[in-house]
């Protein structure tokens, strides 16, 4: 033991000069908080003059009661609702207007770490974003509820969209969802990832020269040649699973009963999807960047 | 200066080298380091008023260093590839070959075994200190320290068993 130790003290010996700027963490939080500060009153000015609005139109006749949008009517707060499989796809084409455009990375920013710029096994998909997001999209609310029947998903990207949609990422992630998850169990959440295979993406799946290095505790190949690999920690911990597909599409997929900050569900005691359930959703066949 | 920020900036002062450490032997760069550590003290300062009053704050920092560090592990495009070029380090040439060698043989692990090995090994924790911060249980624990042991054993000679 006393080896080891002293082993690693040896490795972190000398350490170069801090690159660490205390005051500028102190002001950058300092601004963040004030941001975050006028975006809650901003935010609560727009929610009145909304309801204002909306309570002098309706008063006045100008909108038909029953109007909403979303499937089904929902209503404008439709944060918490189950994916109808059957769900049309005009209905996720509504919230797209809402969605982030990528602005501030692209492959060739010299801004960006070296390692953001590594090769991938494909080139980068020729489908245009929007038809993008609404094909995925639509496959991802057919999955959630046939492998979660009794979870009810919300769209924590778009708190607006009456079902999961995905959103743009930076490169060379493409697309990512992210939902708040309720169940019997409690509150939890589960983000979908989707981007193209870098380099060595295999050897994630202990495919490289040492079969014990890959980054998932387990993994297999299946016959189609999908790679598959997941962390099972001990129950109440998270899961997270990678699927690597033929064509070249890396999934990630994560599963957390964690809290945020300033929530105050109780701790669920397993995360809201297994290891299983989560492999079962990043191996639906629609799931991928090649169609 | 308000004395929260006094006693966060005192706080910092005192467990920055350790943090740095901390956060090299679970990274093996030192630039990656100083980031980790900085998104650790950006949520110590978002929830300094809460921890500071807390028995324990540096489980709590050490918890949120290895969550930024699993997260970096978890995120596929932004974890290290191999390039043609091999950037500058500023402590490459007073690199001993044991220091090197341990980092290589502790890159090689998958990232949680390189945290027990870490945690348990180097900032001396228990093992149910070690199941807190790394929010798991007492078994995954032992578990993960043997395999990691065991990884480490077939590559150097005096490594400890389980049982010293």
């Amino acid at each position: 033991m006393d080896h080891l130790s002293e082993s690693l003290r040896l490795a972190a010996a000398e350490p170069p000069p801090s690159g660490i700027d205390l005051d500028g963490l102190i002001e950058g939080e300092d601004r963040a908080r004030r941001h975050r500060q006028w975006f809650v009153a901003g935010g609560a000015a727009a929610l009145v003059m909304v309801a204002v609005v909306a309570t002098v139109a309706v008063a006045g006749g100008l909108v038909p009661r029953s109007a909403g949008y979303g499937v089904g009517g929902a209503g404008p707060a439709a944060t918490s609702t189950k994916p109808d499989p059957g769900g049309q796809p005009e209905a996720l084409g509504k919230c797209t207007a809402v969605l982030p455009t990528p602005t501030s990375t692209s492959p060739t920013d010299p801004g960006k770490r070296q390692v953001d710029n590594a090769p991938t096994l494909k080139p980068a998909p020729t489908e245009p974003r929007k038809e993008a997001i609404l094909r995925l999209s639509t496959v991802l609310n057919r999955a959630l509820p046939t492998v979660l029947p009794a979870a009810n998903f919300a769209d924590e990207v778009h708190p607006n969209c009456a079902q999961i949609q995905f959103a743009p990422d930076v490169y060379p992630a493409l697309y990512y969802a992210s939902m708040v998850v309720k169940d019997t169990a409690g509150v939890g959440s589960i983000t979908v990832m989707i981007s193209q295979a870098h380099e060595g993406a295999e050897n994630d799946f202990g495919r490289g020269q040492d079969p014990g290095s890959g980054l998932y505790d387990s993994h297999e190949v299946r016959t189609d040649g999908t790679m598959v690999g997941w962390l099972s920690g001990a129950p109440g911990e998270g899961s997270q699973v990678g699927v690597l597909r033929k064509d070249g599409t890396y999934l990630t997929l994560l599963s957390q009963n964690e809290n945020k900050p300033g929530d105050t569900n109780p701790i669920r005691p397993t995360p809201p999807a297994t290891a299983e359930q989560l492999i079962a959703i990043g191996t639906d066949p629609g799931l991928t960047l090649y169609p | 200066m308000a004395a929260d920020e006094m006693g966060y900036r005192d706080y910092v002062a005192h467990r920055m080298d350790g943090l740095r450490r901390t956060a090299y032997l679970l990274c093996g760069d030192w630039h990656m380091a100083d980031d980790l550590v900085s998104t650790a003290l950006v949520k110590l300062l978002r929830h300094w008023r809460r921890i500071s009053v807390m028995e324990q704050p540096d489980a709590y920092v050490r918890r949120m260093l290895l969550r930024a560090w699993l997260d970096e592990k978890r995120r596929p495009w932004r974890r290290e590839h191999a390039t043609a070029v091999l950037p500058d380090r500023a402590t490459a040439v007073a690199d001993s070959a044991e220091r090197l060698t341990i980092l290589a043989h502790l890159a090689e692990l998958p990232p949680r075994r390189r945290a027990v090995l870490v945690l348990r090994y180097f900032c001396d924790l228990s093992v149910a200190e070690t199941a807190e911060a790394l929010g798991c249980s007492e078994g995954t624990v032992k578990s993960q320290t043997a395999r990691a042991l065991d990884a480490l054993r077939a590559r150097l000679v005096s490594v400890p068993t389980m049982e010293e």
